[in-house]
Formats: structure tokens, C-alpha cells, sequence
């Protein structure tokens, strides 16, 4: 009797440590998701970046619009003295106009990188605030991967996740809740 | 002494049972090989195809008349008058205008109608990756590359790799719908 006894207390510990051990490399193996980018669009804080990019978008259009009028004022005028101008004065006018143009292309180019320049500026520090939250939720729940969902071209990473699996470790609305936007 | 064995028979069941749990089991696949090889999606390129066809020629003609009329003003320019020539020209950079917007719109037009064509498809590759899924107890599946061809899953057991399986499912259930 005293031999089973101590056989079946053997063979608890055996299972009690052999759960542990499976415990550990499941908190090895613990992989949760996130879609920043939904995070992101909900945030109180992106209403009033989305409207100062707005505002500067509207302004730069404003400026382009006004040199690509200024650019087609000097292009009908010139046409209008074609004919009695030299041929001297009629390719150094033409040289000219076509350095317009090239400036206005780059004037649309450097518009579009101070937008992104901006966009980045304005973004960036919310980003920085998910990412720390990210890990925050992470180190709670003792993930050892948060992966990303999406990437910023629209292309999913996780293509499915189980209910089950969804349900414990999709921790976009913990990173949320995290960042206090629900209160 | 019989109760002395089910009693650890069922702990080791239990014990099984927490360490298959414990694994968080991953596949993958890659959803642009599936429907790269659809006949659904080979109809939808010919539809696109025939729209992009009549587009271009749409499209073709009006720059072939602007051009036509551009040359025209040309050559009537120096026999018209100040308030002539503008009304003309005028003319010419309007439509010249709206020819660009009609460019741009048609690639818009063009990218949703395919998006929109799509989606059924999209849908039910979306579903049989579900069962398939749940039948071989998957908890995630990862997307093999980006649409830019980017990896994201560089290496993995081959048994892992579910593309053949949804690939196949899609075909079977795209035959079974025809019939």
C-alpha cells in the first residue's frame, strides 16, 4: 500500500512538473497580434492631425496653383509675340519657359515630400505612444511576440486566426484601453 | 488496484491533452498563387482586359481630334482675330483638361471594377482557408509574401504551407458550382 502510495505521489510530481514545463514553452511559444494602423485611425488625437494636414495640403495647392497660373499667363504671352519676335529672342523665350516648367514640376515634387516630411512629424509621436503601449499589454499578458497584422500597403501578414485564438491574443483593444481611449 | 491505474491513465490524457493545447500551431499560405491559378479570376482579367480595350480606344480618339483641331488653329491662327483666337484656345485647353481627368478617372475606374469582381472570389478563398483551418487545427495563418512580393515567411515545413489545399478546395467547389 505504502509503495502505491508513494508511487502515485511520485507520479504527481512528475505530472505537476511536466505542467510546469509545458506552461514555460507555452509562455515561450505566447504570440499575439495587433493592427496598429485601426489604433491609429481611432485615436482622439488623429481628427486634429488629419485637419492640420489638410489645412497644409490646401496651402501648398494654393502656392502650386498660383505658379502653374503664373507659368500659363508667361506661355500665352509668348505665343501671342511669336511671330514678330527674332529667332534669337524666340529660343531664349522658349529656354526660359521650359526652365518654368521644370520649376514647377519640382515645386509639385518638394510639396509632396514636405507633406510626407509633415505627415511623419505629426504621426510619428502617436506611433511612438502605441508601440510603448504595445509592449506594455505584452508584458502583461507575457507575450513573447506581438506581431503586426497589416502592412502599411494594405497587406495582411495574419491572413486568419482561430475564435479561440483571436480571443486571447488579439490585443488591439487592450492596447487601446491601454492608451485610455476608452475612458 | 484497477482504479490505481485509470486514476494516472487519465492524468496522462490530461497531461497530453495541456501540452497539445500549449502549442499554438501556425500555417501559411499565399493567397496571390491561388488566384493566379482560378479560371474565375482568368475571366475576370479578360472582362478587364476588354474594358481597358475600349478605354484605350475611347480614349485614342478624342486625343486623335484634339490633336486634329490643335493643328487646325494652327494654321488658321494668324487669319483670326484677337477674340477668336482665345475663344479657340480656350477651347483646346479645356478639353485638353478634361482629357487628363478622364485618363485618371479611367485607372480608378479600372482598379475598383477589378476590386469589385474580385471580391466573391476573395470571399470564398477567404472561407475555405477557414475550414481548412479548423480541420487541421490551425490557430493562425500567415500570408507567405506581400502583394510587392516581399517574403514574410521565409522558411516553414512544407506541411505547413496550405496553398495546394485551399487551391485545390477552390477549384473543386468552382467545378461543382458550374455543374
Amino acid at each position: 500500500m505504502r509503495t502505491l502510495r508513494i508511487a502515485v505521489i511520485l507520479f504527481f510530481s512528475i505530472v505537476l512538473n511536466l505542467q510546469a514545463q509545458a506552461q514555460s514553452n507555452n509562455s515561450e511559444l505566447k504570440i499575439g497580434y495587433v493592427n496598429p494602423q485601426s489604433i491609429l485611425a481611432n485615436m482622439p488625437e488623429m481628427r486634429a492631425v488629419q485637419q492640420r494636414l489638410q489645412n497644409f495640403t490646401a496651402r501648398k495647392q494654393q502656392e502650386l496653383s498660383t505658379l502653374e497660373q503664373e507659368f500659363q499667363t508667361q506661355v500665352a504671352e509668348y505665343q501671342q509675340k511669336v511671330g514678330v519676335i527674332s529667332a534669337d529672342a524666340q529660343q531664349q523665350e522658349e529656354a526660359r519657359l521650359g526652365q518654368l516648367q521644370q520649376d514647377l514640376l519640382q515645386a509639385q515634387e518638394v510639396a509632396e515630400q514636405e507633406l510626407a516630411q509633415r505627415r511623419d512629424e505629426l504621426v510619428g509621436p502617436l506611433l511612438e505612444q502605441i508601440g510603448a503601449a504595445i509592449e506594455a499589454v505584452a508584458q502583461k499578458q507575457g507575450l513573447s511576440y506581438v506581431l503586426n497584422t497589416t502592412t502599411s500597403s494594405g497587406d495582411m501578414i495574419i491572413l486568419y486566426a482561430s475564435e479561440d485564438f483571436r480571443a486571447k491574443f488579439d490585443i488591439t483593444q487592450s492596447v487601446m484601453e491601454e492608451l485610455g481611449m476608452f475612458n | 488496484m484497477k482504479q490505481h491505474f485509470i486514476l494516472p491513465a487519465l492524468l496522462w490524457i490530461f497531461l497530453f491533452t495541456v501540452e497539445a493545447q500549449a502549442q499554438v500551431k501556425i500555417g501559411y499560405m499565399n493567397p496571390s498563387v491561388v488566384l493566379s491559378q482560378l479560371d474565375e479570376v482568368a475571366f475576370v482579367d479578360q472582362q478587364i482586359e476588354q474594358l481597358v480595350q475600349e478605354r484605350d480606344t475611347e480614349l485614342m480618339s478624342k486625343a486623335n481630334q484634339l490633336q486634329q483641331d490643335f493643328v487646325a488653329y494652327e494654321e488658321a491662327r494668324s487669319m483670326l482675330n484677337e477674340e477668336a483666337r482665345i475663344i479657340r484656345e480656350e477651347d483646346l485647353l479645356a478639353r485638353d483638361q478634361q482629357l487628363q481627368e478622364e485618363r485618371e478617372n479611367y485607372l480608378n475606374e479600372i482598379t475598383q471594377k477589378r476590386a469589385q469582381l474580385l471580391q466573391p472570389i476573395i470571399e470564398k478563398m477567404d472561407q475555405v482557408m477557414a475550414e481548412v483551418a479548423q480541420e487541421k487545427g490551425l490557430d493562425l495563418i500567415l500570408n507567405e509574401a506581400t502583394s510587392y512580393g516581399d517574403a514574410i515567411v521565409f522558411f516553414s515545413a512544407e506541411e505547413l504551407n496550405i496553398t495546394q489545399e485551399v487551391l485545390s478546395r477552390m477549384i473543386t467547389s468552382g467545378n461543382d458550382s458550374e455543374n
